[in-house]
């Protein structure tokens, strides 16, 4: 396994400095992916301080004074007449307001007050103004009214005098800022307020499910606890690879309203339940399709952590009289224990920045990731959207360094036999509740994959279970629903992209991890950041960013990516490329650099060695790089959601878009062609490598005596 | 302190064999090692005498109680590890704390266990830190420290300075004899190093292929090896075919010499005989010489010269001289010389070939 153990390089390869080539190439990489990853994930931050707001009263006075003044001196006066005498008693009485606020007087009466009443208000307290300062309010008031309720003829009478940018300003009466407001609407607004409590209780509940539930997963696994353990290994990874919120509208087929579970069996045929009120629509719901989605990528986490344990030390702590449970709490679970909270931050961040789910099955349990997406689908409030991505993984990233901080004196290197398990026994008792929850919860994942291959076959779910092939279909009109997300068409959209993006992000990946590991440049620390940063960072923020930034990257409008195939390619491309980079790099370190200089030896060039040397010994990253960018582009919502334009129509959109909107079947028609294509690739894939490897093409690598 | 009995302790890992029907006693406070070859099975007998691993057959006794089917944790069996296997998260004075702590031992007790265990492994200067923080010869004295801790019936040793280098594992086998000889501790002591196990056990078993071939104190261990395989896996050694004459004595080929057989020697067609290179000693003739022969080279290694000598009959002997003596000899290569060797330096038994090593 590449990932278990890397064998590492000492040397560095001697690369003659006059490699121009190479180091060229190496600036021009680092520049594609700074564009690409790092702009717009800074665009995200600097969006989220975007303020427009109306101008403060003086403010709107000083433009107001501006323009007034660029109206020729002749027609000035008359112009300003003809404006003030055209205002209405509401007007009117909204300049007396404002021209008393510029002299510096309270506005004695209610502004919320009905109109007439304050009408009547603002002439008693015209007439009741002290004479001294009665001129200075008549000075006012003129310019009052004209900037509150005249300030469009007045742009339009200046126009040719303004620029854009002040015209715009002078018309909607309204500035640009950097402000921190999105940032205090977060704490101030109700509705946010109430969804920031929302999203923590379900990023804490998902965290005491998931948790729980990979680590039983991973320990029943590696301690051969569990029957079957290379198979429930390989079952518990399958999720990853499922198209998005199939959990939750498979829950939904299962336990929802008209859910087999729920209404068919317990209501209907048991009747020991009211299908209506009692289902999984809400908080529960989404806990049950977030614990079904997030165990994988927390299994993947703590596997690894507990196959890299040294079993030795269990046996240590056993032969000095610790009994099995004191084993566990004692060595094994400390052992865990940063495997653990990276897990738990994971999970958390995977949760917080969850919105598919709730969309789909969470009714009436507004979280914080729903609003950024109706916030940018419904609104295109991107300035507030951005703040709250902010907002969305500032917990975890504190979570992060606390537990980092916390945790930094017990940092350690473990050497000797690492990853070779003990062979004591798990007690009985332990291995029956963990075995029940490994069946129990893959039981549910296959329950999941069977309900939406049904699902996909059956006419209308829970009402008319007849078979059809209707929802693979382009042509039927299922419930008037508009044509063109009907069908397949959204699927080959789907493949087309990722297909597009799968070489491309293999390549690059390879090309990166070479740059890092056998140029090397003196700004490979960065690019690799940069690299990784898609890897933890939440999918929403870096498709908010994509969209914030090729709207109009650098100030111009012409480049705009925002709608073509182009900008899913890249976000698709940019954002999983790290997989085959870490890949392609652990590779490297294994291949003894001096293959690579025998090449250099014989006359070859940076780039002819890494053509000829280097791409044939790496076919097995490149495709593995390659693969994962497919995968996620053909499964991947949170990010290219925010990207797709009317032409550009993926699957995963339009699989959250039919479960949103109760279109179960194409939802599942979608999916399963989606999986048949990830499996048909994936078996593909494995039947090739296993080709090559037969026909004895690929090198088995050159491992260093450690 | 208490013996430790295996009675034809058996365990299969699928088609391997790793331990066959191995019986072995070790008396109490005694100090056994185990030698063998890689993957002989030395490491599986001392996990299934400490319970990590369960034998297929047979049992395992200590102090003259059954323990095979205790769990490790029951067994009072103190065991260090190769890997060491120390707590990465727990400092020094933690780990050799670990199993007072389990048992629920008072703090000040524990403390004072401690410091002695510190003192007795020369290490108590340094009982705060990690073992991250510790050199591979004094990690080991903590994982000895540890073992001991809670004051085991016996004590197992899975080749622990094989990760040290030459000059810290000959001091510190010395320190592990002393330290094991001070608390009396019955041990059991892996290694495939054989020197180590001659120059601190009171007896070593030699192990091939999961059985046990022969056991016994170094010094006989050593001067009289029972096969083939004892003789060349221990040392360097002479292997000479040789034949029974019919009339109780044997006849060593191409030397001419006739031993007395010895007493209990199993029947067996052809026998062989082990004469350790020191025991070769070369003359110019005179009286009592077995053979003659030509000198092939000498190879002078500081202490000793070996010397390789071309025998009419057998192809070549292998003789170890003091370079004292040597020096004074004036032998050149391809001069004649005489080949001694007294009858008690001859180890007897029957070939089964050049099986094993
Ligand atoms: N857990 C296991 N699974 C399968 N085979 C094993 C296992 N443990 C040991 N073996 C096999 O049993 C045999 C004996 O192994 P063991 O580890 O006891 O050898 P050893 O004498 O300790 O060798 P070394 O000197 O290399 O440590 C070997 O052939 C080994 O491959
Ligand atoms: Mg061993």
């Amino acid at each position: 396994m590449w990932h278990r153990k890397t064998w590492p390089c000492s040397r560095t390869p001697g690369l003659p400095v006059r490699d121009l080539a190479g180091h060229a190439i190496a600036v021009a990489v680092t520049a594609l992916v700074l564009l690409f990853i790092a702009v717009p994930l800074g665009a995200v931050l600097l969006e989220s301080f975007h303020v427009a707001g109306p101008l403060p009263l003086e403010g709107l006075k000083r433009i107001t004074v501006e323009a007034i003044a660029l109206i020729p001196e002749e027609e000035r006066d008359e112009a300003v007449q003809r404006w003030v005498d055209s205002a209405d008693d509401r007007q009117w009485m909204d300049g007396v307001a404002a021209a008393l606020e510029l002299i510096g007087e309270e506005v004695p009466w209610n502004r919320a007050a009905n109109y007439d009443d304050q009408i009547a208000a603002a002439r008693d307290a015209v007439s009741a103004l002290p004479p001294d300062r009665r001129a200075a309010f008549d000075a006012e008031l003129p310019i009052a009214v004209i900037m509150l309720h005249k300030r469009i003829p007045l742009a339009f009478a200046v126009r040719d005098r303004l620029d854009e940018d002040q015209f715009a300003t002078l018309r909607t009466g309204a500035e640009e800022r950097l402000a921190l407001d999105h940032y205090r609407a977060f704490l101030e607004e109700p509705r946010l307020q109430n969804a920031a409590k929302n999203s923590l209780m379900l990023a804490g509940l998902a965290c005491l499910l998931v948790v729980p539930v990979a680590f039983l997963l991973a320990y029943g696994v590696n301690r051969a606890a569990v029957p079957f353990a290379t198979t429930v290994r390989f079952a518990a990874l399958v999720p990853l690879v499922s198209p998005p919120v199939i959990m939750a509208f498979a829950a939904i087929l299962l336990f929802g309203r008209q859910g087999v579970i729920t209404n068919d069996l317990l209501d209907h045929a048991l009747g020991l339940i009211d299908a209506d009120t009692d289902n999984l629509y809400g908080i529960g719901g989404v806990v049950l399709a977030q614990l079904l989605s997030f165990t994988p990528p927390a299994f993947i986490i703590l596997d690894n952590a507990l196959a890299r344990q040294d079993g030795r030390l269990e046996e240590a702590a056993a032969s000095q009289g610790a009994g099995p449970w004191a084993v566990f709490r004692r060595v094994t679970l400390p052992m865990a224990a940063p495997g653990l909270v990276r897990a738990v931050i994971l999970v958390f961040i995977l949760s917080m920045t969850d919105f598919g789910n709730p969309l789909v099955i969470g009714r009436d349990f507004p979280v914080v990731a729903g609003i950024v997406y109706d916030e940018m689908i419904g609104f295109s409030n991107t300035p507030l959207s951005a703040a709250l991505c902010i907002w969305l993984i500032l917990p975890a990233i504190v979570a992060y360094l606390v537990l980092e901080a916390a945790m930094g004196r017990k940092r350690y290197t473990s050497a000797g036999d690492t990853g070779v398990a003990t062979e004591l026994p798990v007690p009985r008792p332990a291995r029956l509740g963990i075995a029940s929850v490994t069946y129990l919860y893959l039981g549910l994942v296959s329950l999941v994959y069977l309900t939406v291959v049904v699902g996909s076959v059956t006419r209308v779910w829970g009402q008319d279970f007849s078979l059809t092939f209707d929802h693979f279909r382009e042509t039927s009109s299922v419930y008037g629903y508009v044509a063109s997300e009907q069908g397949l068409s959204s699927v080959w959209q789907s493949i087309r992209i990722a297909a597009m993006a799968a070489p491309l992000g293999g390549i690059l990946a390879l090309i990166i991890a070479y740059i890092i590991e056998r140029v090397r440049p003196p700004g490979r620390n960065l690019l690799n950041f940069v690299v990784l940063l898609p890897a933890v960072l939440p999918g929403v923020i870096f498709g908010v960013g994509y969209l914030v930034f090729f709207n109009a990257p650098l100030g111009m409008p012409e480049l705009a990516l925002t709608g073509t195939s182009a900008i899913l390619v890249a976000n698709i491309l940019f954002g999983n490329m790290f997989v085959g980079v870490l890949a392609g790099r652990a590779l490297l370190q294994r291949y003894d650099a001096s293959i690579e200089e025998a090449a250099a030896s014989l006359g070859a060039s940076t780039v002819e060695r890494f053509v000829r040397v280097t791409m044939p010994m790496m076919r097995h990253a490149i495709l593995l790089g390659a693969l994962y960018v497919f995968i996620d582009g053909l499964t991947t919502l949170s990010a290219v959601v925010f990207l797709v334009g009317p032409e550009h129509d993926l699957a995963s959109v339009a699989i959250f878009d039919h479960a949103s909107n109760a279109y179960y079947g194409l939802a599942c028609a979608k999916s399963v062609a989606i999986l048949a294509t990830v499996a048909l690739v994936m078996g593909a894939m494995g039947l090739s490598e296993r080709i090559a490897r037969a026909r004895g093409r690929v090198l088995a690598p050159a491992r260093r005596p450690a | 302190m208490a013996d430790l009995v295996l009675d034809t302790v058996t365990k299969r890992f699928g088609p391997t064999t790793a331990l066959d029907a191995v019986s072995i006693a070790v008396r109490s406070g005694e100090f056994v090692s185990l030698v063998g070859a890689s993957g002989c099975g030395k490491t599986t007998l001392l996990r299934i005498v400490a319970g990590f691993t369960r034998a297929d057959r047979g049992t395992v006794s200590v102090a003259g109680v059954r323990v095979d089917t205790l769990p490790p944790h029951r067994r009072e069996i103190g065991f260090v590890f190769q890997s060491y296997a120390l707590f990465p998260t727990k400092t020094v004075a933690q780990n050799i704390a670990f199993g007072l702590h389990l048992k629920r031992a008072p703090k000040r007790e524990i403390a004072a266990r401690v410091a002695e265990l510190a003192a007795l492994v020369r290490l108590d200067d340094i009982t705060g830190r990690y073992p991250h923080q510790l050199s591979g010869g004094q990690q080991q004295r903590v994982a000895l420290a540890r073992a001991l801790a809670p004051g085991p019936k016996l004590l197992l040793l899975d080749e622990p300075l094989s990760a040290l280098d030459a000059r810290i594992r000959a001091h510190l086998r010395t320190e592990i004899r002393r330290i094991v000889e001070q608390t009396g501790v019955t041990a059991v002591y892996v290694t495939h190093d054989q020197e180590e196990a001659l120059s601190i056990s009171d007896r070593v078993a030699v192990m091939d292929r999961g059985r046990i071939v022969q056991e016994d104190d170094p010094v006989s261990l050593y001067r009289k090896p029972q096969s083939r395989f004892v003789a060349e896996f221990l040392g360097e050694s002479n292997i000479l075919p040789a034949r029974s004459d019919g009339n109780g004595a044997l006849i060593v080929d191409g030397l001419g010499a006739r031993l007395p057989r010895p007493a209990g020697l199993p029947v067996a067609e052809v026998y062989a005989v082990s004469v350790r290179p020191e025991s070769v000693v070369l003359g110019n003739g005179g009286a009592g010489a077995l053979a003659q022969g030509r000198l092939v080279s000498a190879d002078f290694l500081g202490a000793a010269v070996r010397l390789r000598v071309a025998v009419d009959g057998i192809a070549e002997l292998t003789a170890l001289c003091p370079s004292v003596h040597w020096a004074k000899s004036g032998v050149g290569a391809g001069g004649p010389v005489s080949v001694h060797v007294a009858p008690e330096d001859m180890a007897v038994f029957p070939d089964t070939g050049a099986a094993g090593a």
